[in-house]
């Protein structure tokens, strides 16, 4: 699988070229066009809890596209909101990503759903995270632009703009306010970050967008 | 006349000179700027092209204005102005040698010029209820530039066989192409059910030679995540 990727940072599409008989794994409705040689098939990864679990709780999709070349082919992939794809080769390595970052992965790669805490549930931004690892090539999208820091001592971002991260780091969450305001706002959740690797910051949060949106829908 | 397009990443527009007398057309509302010698019409039909009030509607229900802007000289000299799609996303131009037509897909097309003339047609049923571009399509024919916008980066594609693009995700193709509606997934009720659930709906599936320009993103992909988080309207 050879993955390209065409109009970063604001409106990319990954193609992806598939030999025949290579499979690899996306998130439903990401599919833009294809090559009449390739073929989808639903899938669910990790068992149905798994699934339903990431389909409530994480805001990923509860059944993904497996894709399968009989001959060789391509496939568009892209996000649903604009924004910067990158593509991330995984050698026995592991790799953490926010609700709503995967876009696909080849077949090496492993993913799993994991609780991400009790006060992500209530910040409206994925309680799910899903830990990706193995040997393979990852597919990410994100909302805006992507800022990718080596972090080395503490670093802070808002829960929101947080896409990915080694897991070589520890987080913790809380709140820019008290539990109470936390709870009840839903927004001001922050992460904190500490002891060495990279983590990858989107510069757009959906959620912040559709607040935003709001006073401008109303007839 | 002298198209150009500006590339600034997601925010594309087009700069348009036109020599005094040359023909121009857009979708009303395109306008954004222009030189103070600028003429500007209104109307519901294209110049010396009869049509009127229903073939407006058509254009209506073909996502397209229903209303087209003219543009001429009130001097006698050369005109430029400036004309902007309404969603983030690049502009392309189609030029068109008289040797087929073109179909503008989902509300993609924004103006043409020289002797373009344009038409809307029914998309047919299928394509239309389930190919995601609208039932009507505008149909661009004759010689000269025509221009389109899409949601996102454009990407132009020669088909030679067999291709597929996802439903929502054309914006042009060249008539030499037959076009059809279908699931990604296989024939039958089990490839219906199964490409819902991967969320893929219909494709339009694209045979023979010719060009289809597409779009990265779909409007209607975006409106179904933001929409849930927005509240209900009273």
């Amino acid at each position: 699988m050879k993955v390209s990727i065409n109009g970063n940072p604001d409106s990319a599409e990954a193609i992806v070229d598939l030999f025949a008989g290579e499979t690899f794994l996306a998130e439903s409705g990401a599919m833009t066009r294809m090559s009449p040689s390739v073929q989808i098939k639903p899938r669910m990864t990790g068992g149905i809890l798994s699934s339903l679990g990431r389909k409530f709780l994480g805001g990923e999709s509860f059944v993904m596209a497996e894709y399968t070349a009989k001959q060789p082919g391509e496939v568009g992939i892209a996000n649903t909101t604009p924004g910067t794809i990158i593509h991330r080769e995984l050698k026995n390595e592991s790799l953490t990503l926010s609700a709503g970052a995967f876009l696909a992965c080849s077949t090496g790669v492993q993913l799993k759903t994991r609780s991400h805490g009790f006060r992500q549930i209530f910040s409206g931004s994925g309680a799910f995270v899903l830990d990706c690892s193995g040997t393979g090539d990852l597919i990410l999208g994100a909302f805006g632009s992507i800022i990718e820091k080596q972090i080395e001592g503490n670093f802070t971002v808002d829960t929101g703009h947080v896409f990915a991260w080694e897991p070589t780091l520890d987080y913790k969450i809380r709140g820019m306010g008290n539990l109470k305001s936390t709870l009840l706002s839903g927004e001001g959740l922050v992460m904190d970050f500490s002891g060495r690797g990279k983590i990858w910051v989107q510069t757009r949060n959906i959620n912040g967008f559709s607040h935003w949106l709001v006073p401008f829908c109303r007839g | 006349m002298h198209i150009s397009i500006k590339e600034t990443g997601l925010f594309g527009h087009i700069d348009v000179t036109l020599d005094s007398g040359e023909p121009f057309v857009s979708e009303a509302g395109a306008l954004f700027k222009m030189s103070s010698n600028t003429r500007l019409d209104t109307s519901s039909r294209q110049r010396n092209r009869s049509g009127g009030i229903l073939a407006a509607a058509k254009r209506v229900l073909a996502r397209t204005s229903f209303f087209l802007t003219e543009y001429g000289s009130k001097d006698g000299h050369s005109v430029t102005f400036s004309l902007a799609p309404l969603m983030p996303g690049d502009c392309a131009q189609i030029d068109l040698d008289g040797s087929c037509k073109w179909y503008c897909t989902g509300g993609s097309w924004l103006g043409c010029g020289g002797a373009v003339k344009i038409d809307t047609e029914f998309a047919g049923f299928k394509k239309g209820l389930v190919g995601g571009e609208g039932m009507f399509y505008v149909i661009c024919s004759g010689v000269g530039p025509a221009l389109v916008s899409a949601f996102g980066k454009i990407h132009k594609i020669e088909v030679d066989g067999e291709y597929n693009v996802d439903s929502g995700h054309v914006v042009a193709y060249q008539d030499s192409l037959q076009v059809d509606v279908g699931v990604a997934t296989g024939a039958g009720f089990g490839g219906f059910v199964s490409s819902s659930l991967v969320g893929e709906g219909f494709v339009m599936k694209f045979q023979g030679r010719g060009t289809v320009y597409t779009q990265s993103h779909s409007p209607s992909r975006l409106g179904s995540t933001v929409g849930p988080k927005l509240p209900e309207r009273n």
